[in-house]
């Protein structure tokens, strides 16, 4: 029993990890740039789930959408106005960039917020769902319904419409689609904005699940990398299974094996990259 | 003062680095950075600024030598600056365990089993490009604090038994100041200073020799084209090691000394592994000019001199919880409008202007 616990915990855990990766994934695979700034933005997004909840006493379930939207806006005019100009430079100035734009926000965050650890809290934050002899917070089990929904939402607006074919058009053959007609420099803030809007639904849901203080987040960059190199870049499903599995090694690698997480994030990173560089389900289009 | 100090040596390190003087006008620039911050200690009340400067220059050097010159950008490290304190703190220390060897022995010893270190995790992230080279190093600068308060190999039974502390404290022994006569040279004063200006200067030195060497033109070809360095009969596994692993022996010099000076391990691990100090190696580079040999010379004196200015202006110590936001602004600003550094001015023919400025933001937007 204690065993299936942990699976069912390392699962739950999961599917907010793969959230993680999700918008993470879409801007590398569609804009060819690593996000460097996406832990920052999930630390904006828990943070202002926080202040939503504690200052304004809006349940963090119902402010989710007010913080995807504002995070969108915030990725659009991000990309629009600054990243889109170094999109032509070379991959070191789009890496600084953007690690500039996560320690900006980082350290302006310890300034604003200082070092103490916060945490989401409505009242039901420490009832559970009981199943026979198994423990379910429903918190996290609000989470996995939501990364669930968000993840085929994705899915279904890259295949379904207008916006998402210009996405992953521009993402298969820039200069192609060009000559297509279709604008590049607004897809791609509109991409980033979407991979924002992701990671502040993984921000929100991250600040119900555990405490978090500013300089807690940096692991987050590995963390979604690794997740998209395990699952595969440009699959949606990849990064699901990529997800998932993490939860697991997150929850045993803590439990059984020893505590130093981040070396075996890092461990399986590299073995990943080396043995196998497309991820489990990598494929070149994008869904 | 040392503001004094770090306006002047920019400008003979600017001398020096600037391809329109002649070899005369350089090598005396040259001599006369050097002497400058050979009597600094002297002429100021506190080298400590300074030292800061210095060391960092010695861990920035490092970057560029791998980010610089062979263009494999890494954000890892930091992992090998703190190791390389740890380990000579491992060496040095005087507690019961430690070996309590004078730091002319621990701190060479420390820098090269860095480098052996990063020989063998290099082998394996260097077989990586571009986006997952990096992403990797970074991973590495996140593992390595947690490597080194592992159980299993530094605990009370581990390999090395408590060789990093492992649960106890672990310090380098008190540097003494020096008596000659009636003279005392404090410790921090002219010790510790003379190290890091040292290093700072065994870094200036090994990257001059490197960019004119074989090896080092082998890394620009590797920067500029990969497999055509390959055609070329560069073995570009080999020479993308050992860049590697003097770049991290470079940022184990500066951390060793860095920690020597710092004193307590256990309690200053979160400094030495930090973001800051991981981020400062790399603006100082981007501020001078990355791959160039003056450029972290440079980029290092305005770094910290803007800062000493600031302190100056502000007169408190309010500052210094604001440096952290100011020097990531610094980078966004650097990457948008003067991606090249202070080198771009220096280095070829561009007269400082707005439209220079302008011109470098709209270069590559989409």
């Amino acid at each position: 029993v204690d065993f299936v616990q942990h699976v069912v915990n390392g699962l739950l855990q999961g599917c907010i990890l793969a959230l993680v990766g999700l918008g993470f994934s879409l801007v590398w695979g569609i804009l060819n740039i690593i996000n460097l700034a996406h832990a920052a933005l999930i630390m904006i997004a828990a943070y202002l789930t926080y202040f939503l909840w504690s200052l304004v006493g809006i349940d963090p379930f119902v402010s989710l959408p007010i913080t995807m939207l504002a995070l969108f806006g915030a990725g659009y005019l991000l990309q629009r106005y600054v990243i889109n100009l170094v999109m032509g430079a070379s991959i070191l100035t789009t890496f600084l960039l953007t690690f500039g734009i996560e320690s900006l926000v980082v350290n302006l965050a310890l300034r604003l917020f200082s070092a103490d650890t916060r945490q989401t809290k409505p009242l039901y934050a420490n009832a559970s769902l009981s199943i026979g002899p198994l423990y379910l917070p429903y918190t996290q089990l609000g989470a996995v319904v939501v990364a669930l929904v968000l993840t085929y939402l994705l899915y279904l607006f890259l295949d379904h419409t207008r916006a998402g074919s210009s996405i992953r058009a521009v993402g298969q053959d820039r200069v192609a689609a060009r000559l297509m007609g279709i604008d590049i420099a607004r897809t791609y803030a509109l991409t980033f904005g979407l991979g924002a809007a992701l990671a502040a639904a993984s921000g929100t849901l991250l600040s119900t699940t555990s405490g978090f203080a500013p300089n807690g987040f940096a692991s987050f960059n590995v963390l979604a990398f690794s997740v998209v190199v395990l699952g595969g870049l440009g699959s949606i499903p990849g990064v699901l299974l990529g997800g998932l599995v993490f939860g697991l090694v997150y929850e045993f690698g803590g439990t059984y094996v020893l505590s130093q997480r981040d070396v075996v994030i890092f461990a399986i990173l590299i073995l990943v990259l080396v043995v196998r560089p497309t991820g489990l389900l990598g494929r070149q289009d994008y869904r | 003062m040392n503001l004094a100090i770090f306006v002047l040596g920019t400008l003979l390190a600017v001398l020096a680095a600037r391809g329109r003087s002649g070899v005369l006008v350089r090598r005396g620039a040259t001599a006369g950075v050097v002497g400058l911050m050979v009597v600094a200690p002297v002429i100021t009340s506190s080298t400590s600024v300074l030292f800061d400067a210095l060391t960092a220059m010695c861990v920035a050097y490092g970057w560029n030598i791998i980010g610089g010159y062979a263009g494999y950008v890494v954000f890892g490290n930091v992992a090998y600056l703190g190791l390389g304190a740890f380990v000579a703190a491992g060496f040095m220390s005087r507690q019961p365990g430690h070996l309590a060897w004078p730091w002319f022995v621990g701190i060479p010893l420390a820098v090269l089993i860095v480098a052996l270190v990063a020989g063998a995790i290099g082998l394996v992230v260097l077989r990586l490009r571009g986006h997952y080279f990096s992403i990797a190093t970074l991973g590495v600068g996140v593992a390595m604090p947690q490597v080194i308060t592992a159980d299993a190999v530094f605990g009370p039974h581990g390999v090395f038994p408590n060789f990093f502390g492992g649960g106890l404290p672990l310090n380098f022994p008190l540097a003494d100041d020096v008596r000659l006569g009636s003279l005392t040279l404090g410790a921090d004063q002219y010790f510790f200073y003379g190290l890091g200006l040292c290093s700072a200067l065994l870094a200036w030195a090994l990257t001059r020799l490197v960019a004119r060497s074989k090896f080092g033109y082998g890394l620009v070809a590797i920067r500029e084209n990969e497999q055509a360095a390959e055609v070329m009969g560069i073995n570009t596994t080999l020479t993308k090691a050992y860049a590697y692993m003097l770049s991290a022996a470079l940022a184990a010099l500066g951390g060793a000394v860095i920690g020597y000076k710092l004193t307590n391990m256990t309690t200053e691990a979160d400094v030495l592994f930090s973001t800051g100090n991981n981020l400062q190696m790399i603006i100082i580079c981007l501020i001078g000019g990355i791959g160039s040999l003056w450029g972290p010379w440079i980029g290092a004196f305005i770094l910290f001199g803007l800062q000493e200015a600031l302190r100056m202006v502000s007169g408190s110590a309010e500052f210094l919880a604001w440096q952290g936001v100011l020097f990531a602004l610094l980078v966004v600003l650097v990457v948008l409008f003067l991606p090249r550094g202070v080198m771009l001015f220096v280095a070829t023919r561009t007269r400082l202007t707005w439209r220079v400025f302008a011109r470098n933001l709209t270069a590559n937007r989409v």
